[in-house]
């Protein structure tokens, strides 16, 4: 079957133009290139030289594997053309006491059995006085500690077979790597600054100037300015809820330094005294970066922090960001879509900004209008998105309200101010109970079992089990792990055999 | 930390509802917990019920196979319901389909209203069968069009309740024929400890599943109101018949559009089910003389009542309300046994300790009110 072009529906959106390239442009230009066909709609990415990108996210969570696979991208071509590295979770230290340390591994801990979470089990255990440590149970978090990398095949007949894992990427990288992909795909890139955006009397975005005279017109124009917001926000100046009260992080420092040792898959996310730090190891490089509060920290002192717990050699200069955390209420105001870091901002803590991009842009494929006034489509996709957004940033308020520190005014301010009513009820429900709310982001029991915040009750049915049970029952578990643990390859040993690989893809293509 | 388990259970009630609870959490708490169905309750079920692929597939989870209730006819399994005079079309199916096929990432009724079909049989594996008198099981093959459904149950109530009945025995819930003259309650936190009944027998108790048409527990001994509504829409009456002409079983149940209503019609082996579902305003002999038009050989006309309406919070102190004392909308298409399903898997999802914790109980009332809402 193919698209009846002179059909009323296919009249109706000839046109998309995306604003701005970037990670967020170009994952829209290939997404969109993907579902929409070339014949139906014209796409158009309009981006500047002159203009830098932020390269968001470095550290992401595991959909982007489904994003690479809905594209039909195969890993191995993207692993070697964003000198990626395999991720299994997030360290985090000094977050609940100075001197603590834990990992949110991704997928389960441990194994729902008889209808109560894992965690209850553990919980349980403690009481009993059993040796067991909450990491003991995920294979991602022993794993990462061990630099290991669980390779599929291996797999294949355990209960870990569809385990979770995702990737450290240079996403500028990747953001040109996609390009070439749409480009493949009949996306028209067109090189140009923006001078004036042109509105229809409705307030719809009707074209873009560009300095060298071009008028771009389209149907729906996508905002992927980043934190200008040239059209969502300087043009038709939606709203941005700020939520600086409950994180008031504003700055970063960033800096690019060599990699030695082993690469380990995780991200490490380690306390300071008015924010955090990342590291984050790609093949050729790490990522590091420092994100803290101006109101605690001058730009310098964070600086300084930042490169005494760097210990390779630098191979970028510093480069500092201010940013907002908060959304816009109305991510998709009249024909514009913002997506990336125009809609809103949530700090990296949990490499959620590659997740919100991909997210914004399934959500508006899913929701794709057929006429120029949708309003019921476009509610619905505010709402959504706005929800996510929302839901992601309890999670994040977590890691800081959860915490024990009294070192400095910045985690002792965190820790006592008030917190969303969200959140408060989430939180509530697990400080009791231990139960976790439907649809919650994140491995809530690492968290907070890792922030300390252990739960007065775990479920009273494990009353019914006495302790030779549970202990029986916690080794068999433990030794599922440890023994999947033996046959995994080092995530340095299974990247060679990936080059390898790619290697013989390159030379089977040439011939 | 008391963190004392939930040892002692009374069901109050002999409904669907009731023997449902009753194995449900014998086997959920492992057979840990002493279970007793006070069996006081004269509520008269509608003959019927239907169990929709969530209602077979928690069975099946608890290990409860529902196929004995249809080798001896008692249930039929469908794959699909028949509407007629309900929309443009006179006669149309929907599938119990848990996806229908996709064209590059557009949902079939996007492609079904380009294509200007009107109607999304065509791309349904479970209305394909159905019209074809075909019964049909899922496939299990993983992205398979003959995977793309659930089976969903027409039920005939007195022979599920005696299924479950023996499920429970042999489980160990025990049965006790009594009213309740009274009950104590805790002083500090006013939980109902034990329930005295007529013969001054005993019952302690640390959790209640309250499952009485009205309410016998939670709103008489708690004094919770079951808040009626007045919805003009409600189908707050029905009409029940039989007919025992002994037409072929359909694997799929027909409701039809009437003049006051709808009637939903269940076949089996041994005779054809039928309902008529009417609101209060309408006239009784209006609304039979309409089913006689319809159904001319049909007979013997039971009526029953809808009280519309829900109490405020499912789960009070340490009661749980469930059944037609806990939230009716009248007739609905989620039928009240689906509905049933979803509370107790909450209920096993969240259960409480002793104390029944707050924010524990607040959270699963949020749930089930989500649930209703919607």
């Amino acid at each position: 079957m193919t698209f009846d072009a002179t059909s009323e529906i296919s009249k109706k959106i000839n046109k998309i133009v995306i604003v701005g390239g970037g990670t967020a442009g170009w994952m829209t230009a290939a997404a969109f290139a993907n579902r929409i066909p070339s014949s139906h709609c014209k796409i158009i990415l309009i981006e500047s030289e002159q203009i830098g990108t932020v390269g968001v996210g470095e550290s992401t969570i595991p959909h982007i594997r489904q994003f690479n696979e809905v594209l039909g991208i195969s890993e191995t071509e993207f692993v070697q053309a964003t000198n990626a590295t395999f991720k299994l979770g997030i360290q985090f230290c000094n977050w609940g006491k100075l001197g603590d340390d834990y990992i949110h591994p991704f997928g389960e801990v441990g194994q729902l059995t008889q209808g109560i979470d894992f965690h209850h089990y553990w919980l349980r255990s403690k009481e009993l006085g059993l040796p067991y440590n909450f990491e003991d149970f995920s294979l991602m978090a022993k794993a990462g500690r061990q630099g290991l990398f669980p390779k599929a095949e291996t797999l294949k007949e355990t209960k870990f077979s569809d385990y979770a894992y995702s990737y450290h990427i240079d996403a500028t990288a990747y953001a040109k790597f996609l390009r070439s992909y749409a480009e493949k795909k009949g996306v028209e890139r067109i090189e140009g600054k923006i001078i004036d955006v042109l509105q229809h009397e409705n307030g719809d975005i009707e074209a873009v100037d560009l300095e060298n005279n071009q008028l771009i017109d389209g149907d729906i124009f996508i905002d992927c300015t980043g934190f200008s917001g040239l059209l969502i926000d300087k043009t038709l100046n939606s709203e941005f809820i700020s939520w600086a009260d409950w994180l008031p992080t504003n700055r970063a420092v960033v800096v690019q330094s060599e990699r030695a040792g082993p690469i380990i898959p995780m991200t490490t996310a380690t306390a300071h005294s008015a924010g955090w730090q990342w590291s984050i190891p790609l093949q050729h490089r790490m990522g590091n970066g420092h994100v803290y509060a101006s109101t605690y920290m001058s730009d310098e002192q964070a600086k300084n922090i930042l490169l005494e717990n760097i210990s390779e050699p630098l191979v970028t200069e510093p480069r500092f960001l201010s940013f907002e955390a908060g959304v816009r209420t109305k991510t998709w105001s009249n024909n514009c879509v913002a997506i990336g870091l125009s809609s809103g901002f949530l700090e990296p803590l949990e490499s959620t900004s590659i997740y919100l991009i991909q997210y914004g842009i399934f959500k508006f494929l899913e929701y794709l209008p057929s006429s120029m006034a949708m309003s019921a489509e476009r509610e619905q996709y505010n709402q959504e998105v706005k929800s996510v957004y929302e839901t992601i940033r309890d999670f994040i308020i977590l890691h800081y309200h959860v915490n024990q520190r009294t070192d400095s005014k910045f985690w002792i301010r965190q820790r006592e101010m008030s917190i969303p009513e969200s959140l408060e009820r989430k939180l509530g429900l697990f400080a009791e109970s231990g139960r976790l709310d439907l649809g919650q982001f994140g491995v809530w029991p690492s968290v907070c079992l890792g922030q300390n915040l252990v739960p007065k009750y775990y479920d009273s049915r494990l009353n019914y089990i006495n302790k030779d049970q549970l202990s029986q029952f916690l080794k068999q578990q433990k030794m599922l792990v440890d023994n999947a643990l033996i046959q995994l390859p080092s995530v340095d040993q299974y990247l060679s055999m990936i080059a390898v690989d790619f290697n013989n893809l390159v030379r089977g293509n040439n011939g | 930390m008391a963190n004392i388990a939930i040892k002692n259970i009374v069901i109050v009630g002999s409904s669907s509802h009731a023997l449902l609870s009753a194995v449900t959490l014998a086997i959920g708490l492992n057979k840990q917990a002493n279970i007793i169905i006070l069996n006081n309750d004269t509520e008269v079920e509608s003959e019927v019920f239907y169990g929709s692929g969530h209602f077979v597939d928690f069975h099946r989870n608890l290990g409860i196979n529902l196929n004995h209730l249809i080798q001896q006819g008692d249930a039929v399994s469908q794959s699909a319901e028949r509407y007629i005079n309900f929309f443009d079309k006179k006669d149309i199916y929907i599938g119990n389909d848990i996806s229908l096929p996709m064209y590059r990432g557009i949902e079939s009724h996007h492609v079904d209203a380009w294509l200007n079909n009107g109607s999304l049989d065509d791309f349904s594996y479970a209305v394909a069968a159905a019209k074809r008198d075909k019964f049909v099981l899922p496939s299990g093959k993983a992205n398979h069009v003959s995977n793309s459904f659930e089976v969903s149950l027409q039920i005939k109530t007195l022979a599920y309740i005696n299924f479950m009945a023996g499920a429970a025995k042999q489980l160990g819930v025990q049965y006790v024929t009594q009213n309740i003259k009274s009950t104590t309650q805790n002083i500090e936190t006013g939980f109902i400890e034990s329930i005295i009944l007529a013969d001054d027998r005993k019952l302690d108790v640390d959790l209640i599943i309250d499952s009485t048409a009205g309410g016998e527990i939670y709103q008489h001994h708690y004094e919770q109101k079951y808040n009626e509504v007045s919805l003009p829409i409600a189908l707050n009456r029905m009409v029940e018949r039989k007919c025992l002409d002994n037409k072929k079983v359909r694997p799929y149940s027909t409701k039809i559009a009437t003049k006051y209503g709808l009637i939903e019609q269940a076949t089996f082996n041994s005779n054809t089910i039928l309902r008529y579902f009417y609101n209060e305003t309408a006239n009784k002999v209006d609304v039979l003389n309409d089913f006689d038009n319809y159904f001319p050989e049909s007979h013997s006309s039971t009526f029953h009542q809808y009280h519309v309406g829900e109490v405020a919070d499912i789960f009070y102190k340490n009661c749980l309300c469930l059944g037609n004392g806990a939230f009716n909308l009248g007739y609905s298409f989620i039928p009240l046994a689906n509905f049933s399903v979803r509370v107790l898997s909450k209920l096993l999802d969240y259960f409480p300790n002793k104390e029944c914790p707050i924010e524990n109980i607040c959270y699963l009332n949020q749930m089930v009110k989500n649930d209703i809402e919607k």
